[in-house]
């Protein structure tokens, strides 16, 4: 038999609904291949009993013809989503310990619709990064070359994707950590609108802008785990209660007549496929238009103060009083000084601290007020492209992918770095780039044209 | 008088304004859906949201939302339909999130305002807001030498801030607006109200200003004034304490200071150059929230009466004075007694045992009126008892005492003890004769002129009869029997 592990998620699930391996078969063999990949660092945490104890449910399951969506495919999930009773540390020292008596909305609707959990996934630090070497438990290796970092922050679910140890992966984006790694790691990212996946008990970074997400090995891959992670949940206040359509039965590779928008501000640098890519699109048959997205260059800025401002209030929790680490100190300030000096690495404090400036009773007028203002001009963008095109086509990320070393040295600040990624999610809309690199974003609830066109953009070479 | 404070160089005025914190009637909290019971053992009522964990988000309870708008209605106040949650942060360690939700820039309510009777008459104390926001855990620092212990169970539940102009000009003041908006609450059922408990609990903005000076001075905020006579106490003692600086040439310090009722003074607690920056701004993780016109009139219809309407009708339907009826609804349990107790009675004698017989007897044993041993209607039945001839007023006075001690009804008493009044005239008669007989002597001196020993037999007509003889009928057969001799 082949190796298992080098099947696609979709085709995995086509295999598992023939009889032609068990699910505890295909756990086994992503078990296998987590320990011989162990040296990428992709996992924090791996789970390979509770895999093999999911695994023969799933079986039995199946047995007596229970099949869900997912049934029976092992997958791995960033360590940002709470997991009942497997550790979640969001790559923190300060919840190095933590064990969440909960699980969030949307791993609960993979493991009901049959997946099989794997582990847990290294990320930046509270995904503040795009490298992953801000997580407290090591750099994770980018599978094609290992000296550079996988992208992040959903880095090391882009790298066990990549690396084929596991059929797909959950992420989060706040500013495009499932796209950025998915296009260093060369694997397919998608995030639906905000609103359509529940954030209960995924750990928060910045709330306004924290979208679950997924990555797969295709396009196809990502639309069958979205669409059993999306729906609305009353756990979550800004849940939407749309229905959600049956993604990956809507991939149906027709694009002729489509309206496929060119930002012109996300062509500035583009990789050396970008004109082939072009006339690809054409040759199917789409009306390739131009638009301007004047206030693209402000996203960055407003990304950066309406993230930390809201981090700085979504870590507050953090005072080793209740839960996870704690050092002590002969006052209770001294306690909460100690501990977060202690739990918090360089990147996050330094995030705290700006966003309290931001929130400040002067900085919020000074700059939490007109970043508010602005993104709502970065949505209006959107609301106008909109109104000429179907979807917006552009490269994700138009660099290479750089060195550990390079991150280190603050690489991830460059320009180009996550540009082309932002506006879309301080407009919340749905978003994705394939393995080639290449991104399109759709308007907000319409998932299935973005998945569509990203479907066939994925043939491109 | 208005009330002024005089200084040595001249006459000070007093400004204030209250902030009442006051936990909401719901089943659950406010954005979790733990429930709000008081007492259990610590941390047993408190979920993962209330606890701060990792990933929790808060959803509205509507019923809060509900809370506050009866209470907008209450006051007199606009009920904003877009108002927005906002984020208050601060490190301590009864804080689960370092986070209060709460509204300032879009309170759910605004622009309200409450009526006080004072000696000088009716006054107007605004109200300038009420917001929806959430109740912090407790930190308990005397269980253990060293370290303090938190208990979540309150971390969570919903508050409504309500918070005054500052219009109240003497501690008196204060005190009646504190009592009326505690009665409104009770009354709408949106909060106990219970200020010992610490359901309902008080910050008074003081600050003082000379007679005809135009704006304000500093003000100091002195927190958690927990009693209606600890507010007056506080505010007397915060003002005298601002005229005594700045008549020695003084500033007063904006500041907060904490009040101190065993050694009657207020102390600093912070001072505002070193407060905190509260870094307010919109919870992310909660929608505006939007109201419909239907959802607020819906609410408005099904409101139920407030203290001043029903003073009103128990004036029109009852027939009773202001003062009788403003006594009986200012605490809404007197009120539904007296509802209870009236049902076809006279309502001037039921509300004369309630504001005189039945307050004393439960001011005597420290008991509330919905704690009282005499159930309402059987108050009412007493009355009705005397009403009708069946017990003298004096017998009730006895009844009453015995209703106090068992509870039993006045029915039940008279039937037990025979108390009943003898109206049976042949029998009231063989009384007479009785008595007549046993003191001919006095007769004769009757007879002779000497009118006056008439009391005296009725008196002792009385005393055979234990009381129970209706001392007119008495009267009249002891008239009859006496010409029957002559």
């Amino acid at each position: 038999m082949t190796d298992i592990t080098e099947l696609t998620l979709s085709e995995t699930l086509n295999g598992l609904g023939s009889k032609e391996f068990s699910s505890v078969e295909v756990t086994s063999a992503y078990i296998k291949k987590m320990e011989e990949k162990r040296h990428l660092n992709a996992f924090i945490t791996e789970t390979p009993e509770k895999a093999l104890e999911m695994a023969k449910a799933s079986d039995t399951r199946r047995s007596k013809g229970h099949v869900g969506k997912l049934e029976g495919l092992p997958i791995a999930i960033k360590d940002m989503f709470c997991t009942k009773g497997i550790k979640t540390t969001a790559a923190s020292r300060i919840l190095s310990n933590f064990i969440p008596p909960f699980e969030s909305t949307t791993t609960q609707k993979l493991w009901d619709a049959g997946a099989v959990c794997l582990g847990k996934t290294n990320t930046d630090e509270f995904a503040m990064g795009s490298s992953t070497i801000t997580s407290y438990f090591g750099v994770t290796k980018n599978p094609h070359n290992e000296n550079c970092v996988p992208g992040g922050s959903s880095g090391g679910s882009a790298a066990a994707v990549a690396a084929h140890m596991c059929a797909g992966a959950t992420g989060t984006e706040t500013g495009g950590s499932i796209r950025h790694p998915a296009s260093f790691c060369q694997v397919s990212g998608f995030k639906p609108t905000y609103g359509r996946c529940s954030r209960y008990g995924v750990i928060a970074y910045a709330s306004s802008l924290d979208e679950p997400g997924v990555l797969g090995r295709t396009i196809k891959d990502c639309a069958h785990m979205i669409e059993v992670m999306m729906g609305y949940d009353p756990k979550d206040s800004t849940s939407s209660r749309k229905e959600v359509p049956e993604l990956h039965k809507m991939l149906d590779k027709n694009i002729k007549g489509m309206k496929i928008g060119i930002p012109r501000e996300y062509t500035e640098l583009v990789p050396s496929n970008w004109e082939s890519a072009l006339t690809f699109l054409k040759e199917r048959g789409a009306v390739i238009v131009d638009i301007e997205m004047p206030h693209t260059e402000e996203a960055g800025m407003v990304y950066y103060v309406i993230s930390q401002g809201e981090a700085t209030t979504n870590l507050a929790r953090y005072d080793g009083v209740r839960y996870g680490e704690r050092a002590p100190g002969e006052t209770l300030e001294e306690m909460y000084m100690n501990t977060r000096m202690l739990g918090f690495g360089q990147e996050v404090r330094n995030r705290i601290i700006l966003g309290t400036f931001f929130t400040s009773a002067k900085g919020y007028y000074d700059y939490f007020v007109p970043a508010q203002k602005m993104r709502s001009l970065i949505k209006q963008d959107f609301d106008k492209a909109f109104e000429k095109v179907d979807v917006l086509f552009s490269p994700s990320v138009p660099i290479r992918p750089f060195t550990i070393e390079e991150a280190k040295h603050g690489a991830a600040k460059g320009r180009f770095n996550d540009t082309y990624l932002m506006p879309s999610c301080l407009a919340g809309l749905p978003a994705g780039c394939a393995h080639n690199g290449l991104q399109v974003i759709g308007r907000q609830w319409d998932e299935a044209t973005v998945l569509k066109v990203l479907d066939v953009v994925e043939e491109i070479k | 008088m208005s009330y002024r404070i005089q200084g040595e160089t001249t006459e000070w005025e007093l400004v204030c304004g209250l902030e009442i914190h006051c936990q909401i009637i719901s089943q659950s909290k406010v954005f979790s859906g733990a429930s709000t019971k008081f007492g259990g053992e610590p941390n047993n009522q408190a979920s993962f949201l209330d606890a701060g964990f990792p990933g929790q988000l808060p959803v509205l309870n509507e019923k809060c939302v509900e809370q506050c708008i009866k209470t907008g209605i209450g006051l007199n106040a606009k009920i904003n339909k877009y108002s927005v949650f906002d984020r208050k942060n601060y490190f301590y360690g009864d804080l689960p999130t370092g986070y209060q939700i709460t509204q300032l820039f879009h309170p759910i309510v605004s622009e309200g305002y409450i009526e006080v009777e004072t000696e000088e008459g009716s006054r107007t104390i605004g109200i300038e807001r009420l917001h929806l926001e959430q109740d912090a855990g407790k930190s308990i620092h005397d269980m253990h030498p060293s370290k303090t212990m938190l208990d979540f169970n309150r971390a969570g539940v919903g508050l409504m801030e309500i918070v005054s102009r500052p219009d109240i000009r003497s501690p008196e003041e204060a005190g009646e607006y504190l009592r009326k908006l505690r009665s409104i609450v009770r009354y709408l059922e949106t909060c106990d109200g219970n200020m010992d408990e610490g359901s309902m609990r008080c910050d008074v903005n003081v600050s003082v200003r000379p007679i005809g000076e135009g704006g304000y001075r500093p003000k100091v905020e002195v927190k958690n004034v927990n009693s209606v006579k600890f507010v007056m106490h506080a505010i007397e003692i915060e003002a005298h304490r601002q005229v005594d600086l700045y008549e020695s040439g003084n500033k007063v310090l904006q500041e907060t200071r904490l009040f101190d009722p065993i050694n009657q003074e207020t102390r600093p607690m912070r001072s505002k150059e070193n407060a905190l920056d509260y870094r307010y701004f919109p919870d992310p993780d909660l929608p505006p929230l939007i109201l419909t016109d239907d959802y607020i009139e819906n609410i408005r219809q099904n409101l139920p009466e407030l203290p001043e309407q029903k003073k009103a009708r128990f004036m029109k339907d009852f027939g009773l004075s202001a003062y009788d009826a403003g006594i009986l609804v200012s605490d809404k349990e007197t009120a539904l007694y007296f509802e209870d107790a009236v049902q076809g009675q006279d309502a001037k004698k039921v509300a004369n045992w309630i504001m005189g017989d039945l307050f004393a007897a439960l001011n005597k044993t420290c008991l509330s009126i919905s704690q009282s041993p005499i159930k309402a209607k059987d108050l009412g039945a007493l009355v009705g008892m005397i009403t009708s001839g069946t017990i003298s007023g004096k017998i009730a006075k006895e009844v009453f005492e015995i209703m106090l001690e068992t509870g039993k009804s006045p029915s039940v008493i008279v039937e037990e003890k025979g108390l009943k009044q003898v109206t049976d005239s042949t029998a009231i008669e063989g009384i007479i004769e009785k008595v007549l007989q046993e003191n001919t002597d006095k007769v004769k001196e009757i007879k002779a002129g000497k009118e006056k020993l008439k009391g005296w037999f009725v008196g002792q007509i009385m005393k055979v009869s234990q009381g129970k003889i209706n001392p007119v009928l008495a009267n009249q057969l002891l008239e009859k029997k006496l010409s029957e001799k002559e």
